[in-house]
């Protein structure tokens, strides 16, 4: 028997249990819509953070982030290492900033000014600025952009040359604002958010507010792309005592990660599946009844067993394949319209060519298996006994 | 005449528990090539589990069954649908037809059991139909038919893949009396037209005449086969159950 014809006549069969059959391809196609939504929205999310973790690290970047703090000297010996070419040690505090009657939590950072650039991934300073100048000398400060201006009453919030208090735990100091930081999307190097945040020469950070003078991060950039494991290795020799990563060892983190949670959204919404292949089963066994005789006609014309069995393996097929049709239409029209509001944007699901084929692979192999208990017990009918079933 | 059919010491047991139910009780039966043979008895005498142990549809607890001189009791299962496929077409009582199909469709589905591309099925399912003219109600459902043509559906169902045997269980049983004798001219058509053997099961002694000889069964053992001069005989034999 042609393959043609298995399928023309599950299609019949189909077609005659219209109520069940439609039933059944509503089950795959919210089965298919929840899977391939869940799993998209995961693969949207690992996008972009693995986008924002490219932007944060950068292929020649490591990150050295120690559990207590990082001392002079730890900086000076990692500066010294082979295939280093600079190290950018980062600190910084949380404190009240008070603008006249603005008053917001900030963080604010020490950092030498030719290292900041570096944090605004600009080439030079001055393309950083959106207002004013890059000077960052002594109680000069620079503040993100969201600091200085309100974007909902359009009004301005720190003006360049205002004095600002900066309120600590310990220390309460006042600072002038020279410059306006241009805002970056989303978090930059260090994860430091520019837009939001104070910079301050780093001496007199010391002086104010870190007194032990001890760093919280250090960012080493490497000569050579290719000896970044190497040199993870080293630093991590002379400096024991901090974590110490790449881009790569960052991606790898979190694509572990993602996929624990890609599995977990997976396995939830895959119940649907479940319950669809149990609907399919439940299907199927009634099929079977209500055609034994049918089973028994089909046997005394020559049918064999494995043939009878494909019939029916051929029906859910066809009633799978309706539904993962239909439902990848809906998948791909929803993926347009649908999203999740986070960071300002709103994430859409991100429905890949492997998702399309796992939404699709996934249903069949589920009502395959359910099927395949119904077939078998089609397969295996007493024609005659079949033949004179009531 | 040389035998199409050789049932040769044909024992069937069911299990029914603990007790044992003897259908047939070394039966032997030798049926011509090209003969009509009629199995009568009454109920529950083992006439529909003889006619299923020549077509293969039930496997005899002992003795062998040659089909054209081949022992089908020792296939399995696979090689037995084959040999089916090939050599012999059921017609029943109830007809049997797939309700969703039209008649078309029902006398197609052995041809494309076969493998016959879509044209050549249709148009030999089409000459079927017309051997039992019917070809005009090529498009109809069973449901949209009579008793006695969803028969001859069935009929041309059996034919179409040309076997050599039609075994018939109580064609007409189902049927009012001017059908069934449509049926029966038929099914004496096929046999001396086109040659074909067939065996028929039937409790309706009217219809005997039409076929050569006709075998009696009573409690799984065939008693006596009668020919056609006997059939009166038959009939009282009948009426007395002995």
């Amino acid at each position: 028997m042609k393959l043609v014809d298995y399928f023309s006549l599950a299609f019949d069969g189909v077609k005659e249990r219209k109520g069940r059959s439609i039933g059944a391809v509503i089950g795959i196609v919210i089965a298919v819509v929840a899977l391939a939504l869940a799993l998209g929205i995961g693969e949207a999310f690992r996008a972009m953070f693995y986008e924002t973790l490219r932007r944060a690290f950068g292929p020649d970047i490591i990150y050295v982030m120690p559990t207590e703090h990082l001392t002079e000297s730890d900086i000076l010996i990692m500066s010294s290492l082979p295939n280093v070419e600079h190290v950018i040690p980062i600190v910084g505090q949380g404190v009240l900033l008070k603008a006249g009657t603005f008053e917001r939590s900030v963080m604010v950072y020490g950092i030498r000014a030719e290292y900041l650039k570096f944090i605004m991934g600009v080439e030079d300073l001055e393309e950083a600025i959106e207002e004013g100048s890059p000077d960052l000398v002594g109680l000069n400060i620079l503040v993100g952009e969201y600091l200085s201006y309100n974007y909902l009453t359009k009004t301005k919030l720190i003006e360049i040359g205002q004095q600002v208090i900066l309120q600590g735990v310990d220390r309460t100091t006042i600072a002038v604002v020279t410059g306006i930081l241009k805002a970056s999307s989303g978090p930059g190097v260090a994860f430091i958010n520019t837009g939001s945040s104070v910079f301050m020469d780093i001496d007199t950070f010391f002086r104010l507010f870190r007194r032990d003078m001890t760093y919280d991060l250090a960012i080493v950039k490497v000569k050579d792309v290719n000896r970044v494991e190497e040199t993870i290795e080293i630093i991590k020799a002379y400096v024991p005592q901090a974590e110490v990563f790449s881009l790569k060892f960052a991606l790898e983190q979190f694509g572990i990660f993602m996929n624990s949670v890609q599995i977990f959204l997976g396995a939830v919404s895959g119940i649907g599946l479940f319950i669809t292949g149990l609907w399919i089963f439940d299907t199927m066994t009634i099929n079977v009844v209500q055609r034994t005789r049918e089973i028994g006609v089909m046997k005394a014309l020559g049918f064999k067993k494995r043939q009878i069995m494909f019939l029916f393996l051929a029906e859910a097929l066809v009633i799978t394949i309706i539904g993962v049709a239909i439902g990848a239409v809906v998948v791909l029209g929803l993926a347009q319209v649908v999203g999740i509001p986070m960071f300002g944007a709103l994430i859409k699901p991100k429905i890949t060519p492997f998702i399309l084929l796992l939404v699709t692979l996934t249903p069949i192999a589920t009502n395959i298996v359910a099927t395949l208990a119904p077939a078998y017990r089609a397969a295996k009918l007493d024609p005659v006994e079949a033949l004179r079933y009531e | 005449m040389s035998s199409i059919i050789n049932v040769v010491n044909v024992t069937k047991v069911y299990k029914m528990g603990e007790a044992e139910v003897w259908a047939l009780k070394e039966v032997s039966l030798e049926v011509a090539d090209r003969e009509f043979i009629a199995i009568v008895g009454p109920s529950g005498s083992g006439k529909s589990t003889l006619l299923y142990v020549i077509g293969g549809l039930i496997r005899p607890t002992s003795g062998k069954v040659y089909i054209n001189g081949v022992d089908i009791t020792t296939m399995n299962d696979d090689k037995l649908s084959e040999f089916r496929h090939e050599n012999i077409g059921f017609v029943f009582q109830m007809y049997h037809l797939i309700p969703r199909m039209t008649a078309l469709k029902n006398v197609m589905l052995p041809l494309k059991l076969r493998g016959l591309s879509g044209r050549e099925a249709r148009r030999r399912a089409l000459e079927a139909l017309k051997l039992v003219g019917l070809e005009h109600r090529a498009n109809h459902r069973p449901t949209q038919l009579s008793g006695g043509e969803q028969q001859r559906v069935a009929i041309a169902r059996a034919i179409v893949t040309e076997p050599k045997i039609i075994l018939a269980d109580e064609p007409t049983g189902n049927v009012d009396r001017k059908s069934a004798l449509q049926i029966m001219d038929l099914f004496t058509r096929l046999n001396r037209e086109l040659g074909v053997t067939i065996v028929m099961v039937t409790h309706n002694l009217e219809l005997v005449r039409y076929c050569r000889r006709a075998a009696r069964l009573l409690d799984g053992r065939i008693v006596r086969i009668y020919t056609s001069s006997e059939y009166r005989k038959l009939a009282e034999d009948m009426t007395r159950g002995v």
